[in-house]
């Protein structure tokens, strides 16, 4: 993504987002971080963009798709039980069974699909929300006249790494206690190293490998 | 004009997908509402009902799911691309605040 994408894709988002004035209003003073940028730090900025995209973790996990292949597998089978079935008999009773039998077909590939799509939009919610909340927090350090990152560092003394962090199950990043990300969240606390080998990666706001 | 539909193709596969599954969804009610209305016997309607009927709606099913996982895909790659560049940014103004140069601090 280059930085005028970039800012498109801001610009477009605040849009879509006027119902949230938090993140609407947030984009903006990211686009001016931007555009104060000088041409060696640009292209510095696009190289790291570039990398951290190929880091890109998948929407679904493979537990998701399989459930969904599961449904829709089993909603075929059924489906062909039923066809088999009510080709094989001419008795009214035992071809409206196997008629209604058929039916559950769509309702478990159905029930796979909801679920499919369901977690998806999950996901995106929380991972919009954490944006949101890390353009805030940019934002913040921006009208103050420092980045975010040096705020956070000179507000909370650096920890050793043999201390803790914290993260709940479902996140993809783990945090320092005091972070903006996890207040009010119910978490809990573990090393860096439990932290990485749940495949968890520090904080960009608060930087707690630092 | 071959190679950009291919190319399109591949990067729409799911886009395409699901109107490959909308078609035969279509073709598969018509299918079934000719094998019923050329019989006259009840028992066999009824397989028509499964194999057209059923089969159609488990498609349009299918269709519906490949075309918003599309939709949804593409958001969650707006996403990564902001919180790729949003990473890039903190780093940069974390090296600039360990002492490097900056031509944007004021």
């Amino acid at each position: 993504m280059t930085l005028s994408q970039l800012s498109d894709v801001l610009t477009a988002r605040g849009a879509r987002t006027a119902a949230r004035p938090r993140e609407a209003a947030a984009a903006d003073p990211l686009q001016v971080l931007i555009a104060e940028l000088g041409p060696h730090d640009v292209a510095r900025l696009s190289r790291l963009v570039r990398q951290r995209q190929r880091r890109r973790t998948e929407l679904w996990s493979a537990t998701e798709l399989l459930v969904l292949l599961g449904g829709l597998a089993a909603g075929a089978v059924i489906l062909l039980g039923a066809w088999i079935g009510a080709s094989g008999t001419s008795r009214y009773s035992s071809l409206v069974g196997w008629a209604a039998f058929g039916v559950a077909a769509p309702a478990v590939a159905g029930v796979a699909a909801a679920s499919w799509i369901l977690s998806g939009i999950k996901t995106i919610r929380r991972e919009t929300a954490e944006m949101g909340a890390r353009v805030t927090e940019l934002a913040a350090g921006r009208d103050n006249g420092e980045s975010a990152p040096i705020q956070a560092r000179r507000a909370v003394p650096t920890i050793l790494s043999s201390e803790e962090f914290v993260a709940s199950k479902g996140m993809t990043r783990f945090h320092r206690p005091d972070c903006l990300m996890v207040s009010g969240k119910p978490v809990t606390a573990a090393s860096v190293l439990a932290h990485r080998s749940a495949g968890r990666v520090p904080c960009g706001m608060c930087l707690p490998s630092c | 004009m071959v190679m950009r539909f291919l190319h399109v193709l591949r990067n729409q596969w799911d886009r395409a997908a699901a109107l490959v599954a909308l078609v035969a969804a279509v073709v598969a009610l018509i299918a079934g509402y000719l094998g019923v209305s050329r019989t006259a016997f009840f028992s066999e309607e009824i397989p028509y009902l499964i194999s057209g009927g059923l089969t159609a709606v488990m498609l349009l099913g299918i269709a519906a799911v490949l075309y918003l996982s599309a939709d949804l895909r593409d958001e969650w790659r707006e996403l990564c691309g902001i919180h790729a560049t949003l990473d890039a940014i903190y780093e940069l103004e974390r090296s600039q605040g360990n002492g490097q140069s900056s031509a944007a601090r004021p």
